[in-house]
């Protein structure tokens, strides 16, 4: 069981992770892991493939931001509508970023301080370019 | 520049307290070093050879009076009062404590400035023109579409980790004098049949390592899609750009292995999932952005009129600074003015407090409020009525800032190099003022003519050495300090890179170096207005190495070969 945060504050982990590096939940619904480098057309067809209502997207490190780019990929030009998960080594300076490309929720590494995570992730009242979370930008916005 | 509304005011507050809890949390070991120099240098903190270094933005090169009294006083109260001009038209403090960081920047925030992306790997300042919106030859005024990319690259919730840092920027004049073609995404405005905007992209261009003249994507980008175009580009990028070897992470190494075509093709399939979304501009917009610029407001003057002439003045010393530092602007009576920060004994582009005053209280007399950075690492005043060039070159010249040395040989472009940077492998700022001094005669400096003198300390090239006429870069040869010397680069939209003549020299040998180029340049000449770079292009780099070389006296020396792979 990991730590997981959403965008409304901490959530309980409802996946199980199996010996071989996928995820279950209770309704017997599978989940996959990929590495935040993989092409979102490949992760895209593993998805179908094996009916994942689970991505969670291993990011090497946090100056590695190819996860960033593979969520939002995944979201708008493959129309995944499951479950996005963040895992492995960012920031909590980074998980506000992370909601707007597309995750639903970040697995916190071991030992995160949790209130520290919670509250960067609302650090930013608005956006300024468009995204997953807010897809007008904010000169729409402004403008009418 | 733009006036922020509460919504610009506030994210950059935010931003203010977002590091001022990294900061804490860094101090309080809750943030690992690795993790806070990631953060830090997103917010223009570097770590330096002697201390901290902050790096404050100055959006496209433009600040009012206000901002520049700021800076005056950030120089006096966090600095050692003094601030310094950066190439790519931002300010740089040398001395900041690093837990007074947060403080500068709430001072900053105050006059609607930041430090918010100007360095790490992300999205850094829209740079352009100096004589944006005067310039006779200007077709677009490129203000708008650079604070347009600025608000959309500012937070980008994607582009914040690409796999390098990552330039722009924008011309809207005949001439390029934004560099356009060395960043990694340069846009040409221009106007198409019905007059409405057009962007020509360029991709790929940079100095650093294997520096690349940028590509041109497409040739005519109607203004309405230039972000999603960009973003098309960054997202093509993020993906692609190479993570394993910092050398090779810059766009201009994928645009290189993908070859033009199959990059275009890339971004062009991405912007096909892009176009006419939401991230599409609207005249709205467009207008809301311009309408927040102050517009400055010009007399109308009689083409006869004597109020528009330049008065003379009875002094060589004026015309020379009229010939040099007086630039042509679109409005009848009116003029530019570079102010040099070229002198002697100081560091190129460095400022002290007082001269920032002085600098402001000018820019309020007599230019409307406002000053420019060049990427030159000089000062602008750009709306100056004519009639007032007499008494305001008799007050820069008290100050030491009218040097009529611009586009001469004398106006070397510098960076900090090895008395400051970390990253450096020789220092440069010595060897600018070395050769300064050896040009030191005005009438020799005019005699020469145009000449670009570019001074990096490191293949980074923050001094821009490819692009000089006469480029001069620090190499690390076994512990020391050599320069090796580059000819026949040129900035512009003929921009070409320069190319190493030979071995390299130590510090003390440079300004030889430079009067044995100068002296072959003026003998063979055709006319005065063959400038030297245009001889370099008709006659080739050969007669010049013989000139610099063959009264060398170890013309074996240490191994070019090995040099120019540093
Ligand atoms: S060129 Fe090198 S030495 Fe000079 S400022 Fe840039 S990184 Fe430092």
């Amino acid at each position: 069981m990991s730590t997981v945060i959403s965008r409304a504050g901490l959530i309980p982990d409802l996946w199980q992770p199996s010996e071989d590096g996928s995820f279950i939940d209770a309704q017997a619904r599978r989940g996959i892991a990929v590495a935040g480098e993989t092409p979102a057309a490949e992760v895209a067809a593993a998805v179908q493939a094996r009916g994942a209502a689970l991505v969670a997207i291993r990011i090497p490190s946090f100056a590695d931001g190819r996860g960033f780019t593979l969520a939002h990929d995944l979201r708008r030009h493959h129309g995944y509508g499951g479950t996005l998960r963040a895992t492995g080594g960012c920031l909590p300076d980074q998980a506000q970023d992370l909601f707007r490309c597309g995750f639903d929720e970040i697995a916190l590494p071991e030992g995160a301080d949790l209130e520290v995570w919670l509250r960067t992730a609302r650090g930013f009242s608005d956006a300024y370019a468009g995204n997953l979370i807010e897809p007008q930008p904010l000169f729409r916005r402004r403008t009418g | 520049m733009y006036q922020y509304d509460e919504i610009d005011q506030r994210l950059v507050d935010e931003r203010v307290e977002q590091f001022r809890d990294q900061t804490r949390r860094f101090l309080a070991g809750e943030l690992s070093d690795d993790a806070f120099r990631a953060l830090r240098l997103r917010n223009g903190l570097y770590v330096q050879r002697h201390a901290p270094m902050l790096r404050v933005a100055v959006p496209y090169g433009l600040l009012d009076t206000r901002q520049v009294r700021k800076l005056a006083h950030i120089a006096r109260t966090y600095d050692r009062g003094y601030a310094h001009f950066s190439t790519r038209q931002n300010v740089q403090f040398n001395w900041p404590a690093l837990e007074r960081v947060p403080e500068i920047l709430a001072e900053l925030a105050t006059v609607q400035m930041h430090a918010i992306q100007t360095s790490g790997n992300c999205i850094r300042n829209t740079t352009t023109d100096h004589f944006a919106g005067i310039a006779p030859d200007e077709v677009v005024n490129p203000f708008v579409w650079c604070e347009l990319i600025r608000q959309w690259s500012t937070f980008h919730p994607e582009f914040n980790w690409l796999p390098r840092k990552f330039k722009i920027a924008v011309n809207g004049a005949a001439n390029d004098r934004a560099a356009v073609l060395v960043h990694d995404i340069g846009l040409l405005a221009g106007r198409a049949a019905d007059g409405s905007v057009v962007f020509e992209v360029l991709a790929g261009g940079g100095l650093g390592r294997a520096p690349a003249i940028g590509q041109s994507v497409r040739a005519h980008l109607p203004w309405q899609h230039l972000l999603t175009y960009v973003e098309a580009i960054l997202r093509v990028y993020n993906r692609e750009g190479r993570r394993d070897n910092i050398h090779k992470a810059r766009i201009k190494f994928v645009v290189k292995a993908f070859g033009i075509e199959r990059f275009r093709d890339e971004v062009e399939a991405e912007w096909a999932l892009l176009r006419d979304g939401p991230g599409t501009l609207t005249e709205a917009e467009v207008a809301r952005v311009s309408a927040r610029f102050p517009s400055p407001t010009h007399e109308t003057f009689a083409p006869d009129d004597e109020r528009a002439q330049t008065p003379s003045v009875d002094d060589p010393g004026f015309s020379r600074w009229l010939a040099r530092n007086v630039h042509p602007h679109r409005v009848h009576g009116y003029a530019a003015v570079s102010l040099s920060f070229k002198r002697a004994g100081v560091p190129p582009g460095d400022v002290t407090a007082e001269e920032l005053h002085a600098v402001a209280d000018l820019a309020d007399r007599y230019a409307g409020g406002e000053v420019r950075v060049t990427h030159e690492q000089n000062l602008v005043l750009a709306d100056v009525r004519r009639a007032d060039l007499p008494v305001l070159w008799q007050a820069l010249r008290g100050l030491g800032l009218a040097t009529p040395n611009i586009g001469l040989l004398g106006n070397i472009i510098c960076c900090p190099g090895g008395d400051y940077c970390s990253l450096a492998n020789a220092k440069s700022i010595p060897i600018a003022q070395a050769v300064r001094d050896r040009f030191d005669d005005l009438d020799y400096l005019f005699d020469i003519g145009e000449l670009d003198l570019n001074i990096s300390g490191c293949m980074n090239a923050c001094g821009h050495h490819h692009v000089g006429h006469i480029g001069i870069l620090g190499v690390d040869k076994a512990g020391e300090e050599w320069y090796q010397i580059e000819i026949g680069g040129a900035q512009g939209l003929q921009a070409s890179l320069g190319r190493v003549i030979g071995r390299a020299f130590a510090a003390e040998e440079v300004p030889d170096v430079v009067e044995r180029l100068v002296q072959c340049y003026l003998a063979r000449r055709i006319a005065p207005e063959e400038r030297f770079i245009d001889c370099v292009r008709r006659i080739g780099a050969e007669p010049f190495k013989q000139a610099v070389y063959e009264h060398s006296d170890q013309p074996g020396g240490p191994d070019t070969r090995s040099l120019a792979a540093v």
